[in-house]
């Protein structure tokens, strides 16, 4: 008798005083899922899973899935830049990932919000520049005329909290998983595409790898929130190591402030997860002998 | 202001902040402007003391010369203060660019360009904690250490400049 009794109660107080509830738990160095403080949960990565774009790949880590679709379209390069490509980061929600997406509590998380959405997306798209993943002259088709313009779509079909590392891993897959058509210039300078010769790929020097980690207050700080913890989170703090090792990330953002003491901890973190990741999942991000 | 329904918050003020640019419409490298100096100044404007209010900051871009980021919450700090909107503490933020072993602080557009690495920091001018971090480029954790400890000593500069200004301006 005394059992549902006390499973009520713990119930009840978890909805009443989820922040007390959830630092009872961190008191003991553990999470309510069983994780550690600094556990992330299991990652997964596919390739290719969308046939009709130029490149794709899922990946999910914990419950968060997200998909990337890639795909190509002829632009005009910058003046200031006539080699060069470029890409495009879109990020979105679909209405499917979460029971309480368009609920009005949402809005106060990280997510669920459009100005925010778009927010991650412009970090994911400085992340990817900023770890000079590849190079944006292989996107040339003809200098000063034609450039290959990448559009990345991404799309959380699932939400289970931390949607940034599980996006930057897909972005990671779907560029590996390219091809870039081959093309021929007609004599009016229109780009076609041309039946002879093959698909090229990127070559990709590196992956940013990031992690996510959640701050609750000034002593707490959890790696990869799930989506109950980053209701209660203050603040976030993101860090991506490239696969060879660089620094390419610190993002912190929110309301919370901590000591740079703790951001430097959370780097050294996040640089053994880097290393962790190019084990775990080489034909994703290991090297490819071209 | 008055809040709209979908925003209101019975507890606390609402903080809304808007970047808009020189010329042409917002994208998302402005939308993650906005939400990062949003993030900054929600932590020390003492929200709970107006609930079912919204604190609009509107950051209107006239010229852009490198270190946006920071001169956009350092101006959003002044002018809360102007304003006479209770914070508990102030914000003073930097940026700090790197190229090879040399770091400027405070650069201008052309630094930012040479720069291989810029990074934009914000602290709590009390304790030298880290509200907001944005790095942009590669680096190594070597060199981030290096960037905090003088982005620490740029923003107690800050500090005093504002502290200087205001005190000034209340005579």
């Amino acid at each position: 008798l005394a059992v549902p009794v006390m499973a009520m109660q713990s119930a009840a107080y978890q909805k009443l005083h989820p922040r007390e509830y959830y630092k009872k738990f961190l008191e003991h160095g553990i999470r309510p899922d069983g994780r550690g403080l600094m556990d992330v949960r299991r990652t997964a990565v596919s390739l290719g899973s969308i046939k009709t774009a130029d490149g794709s790949a899922l990946a999910k880590v914990g419950g968060t899935t997200v998909a990337c679709g890639l795909k190509l379209e002829v632009g005009i390069p910058s003046a200031l830049k006539p080699k060069e490509g470029r890409f495009e980061v879109s990020l979105k929600l679909a209405s499917l990932c979460s029971p309480e997406i368009n609920k009005k509590s949402l809005g106060r998380t990280f997510v669920g919000n459009d100005k925010r959405i778009d927010a991650m997306a412009a970090t994911i798209k400085k992340t990817i520049a900023s770890s000079q993943m590849m190079n944006l002259e292989e996107l040339c088709i003809k200098e000063g005329a034609s450039v290959w313009v990448v559009y990345i779509d991404l799309v959380c079909v699932d939400f289970s909290g931390n949607i940034f590392d599980a996006a930057l891993m897909a972005v990671g897959g779907a560029l590996r998983s390219l091809q870039l058509p081959p093309t021929q210039i007609a004599e009016d300078g229109e780009v076609m595409l041309s039946r002879e010769g093959k698909s090229s790929r990127l070559t990709i020097k590196r992956y940013p790898i990031s992690i996510s980690f959640g701050i609750l207050d000034q002593k707490h700080i959890v790696a990869d929130p799930t989506a109950e913890e980053e209701k209660l989170l203050e603040g976030r703090l993101s860090v991506a190591f490239t696969t060879d090792g660089h620094l390419c990330l610190v993002h912190k953002e929110g309301r919370e402030s901590i000591s740079s003491k703790r951001i430097n901890d959370c780097l050294d973190i996040a640089e053994k997860y880097a290393e962790k990741m190019v084990k775990k999942h080489p034909k994703v991000f290991g090297f490819v002998a071209s | 202001m008055r809040v709209s329904r979908k925003d209101e918050n019975i507890h606390n003020a609402t903080v809304q902040v808007f970047v808009k640019p020189i010329t042409g419409n917002e994208d998302i490298e402005h939308m993650l402007m906005s939400t990062m100096v949003e993030d900054c100044l929600s932590s020390v404007i003492l929200v709970k003391m107006h609930p079912l209010t919204r604190i609009q900051i509107v950051i209107q871009l006239l010229d852009v010369d490198g270190s946006i980021l920071s001169c956009a919450i350092n101006g959003a700090m002044m002018g809360l203060i102007d304003a006479g909107i209770q914070c508990n503490k102030l914000l003073a933020a930097v940026t700090v660019t790197q190229l090879d072993s040399e770091m400027i602080v405070d650069p201008s557009k052309d630094d930012e360009k040479r720069a291989s690495v810029v990074v934009n920091l914000a602290f709590n001018a009390n304790d030298q904690q880290i509200i907001l971090s944005n790095t942009n480029g590669l680096l190594s954790k070597s060199d981030y250490h290096n960037i905090i400890n003088t982005a620490q000593k740029a923003a107690l500069k800050v500090e005093k400049f504002m502290r200087k200004f205001f005190e000034s301006t209340m005579r």
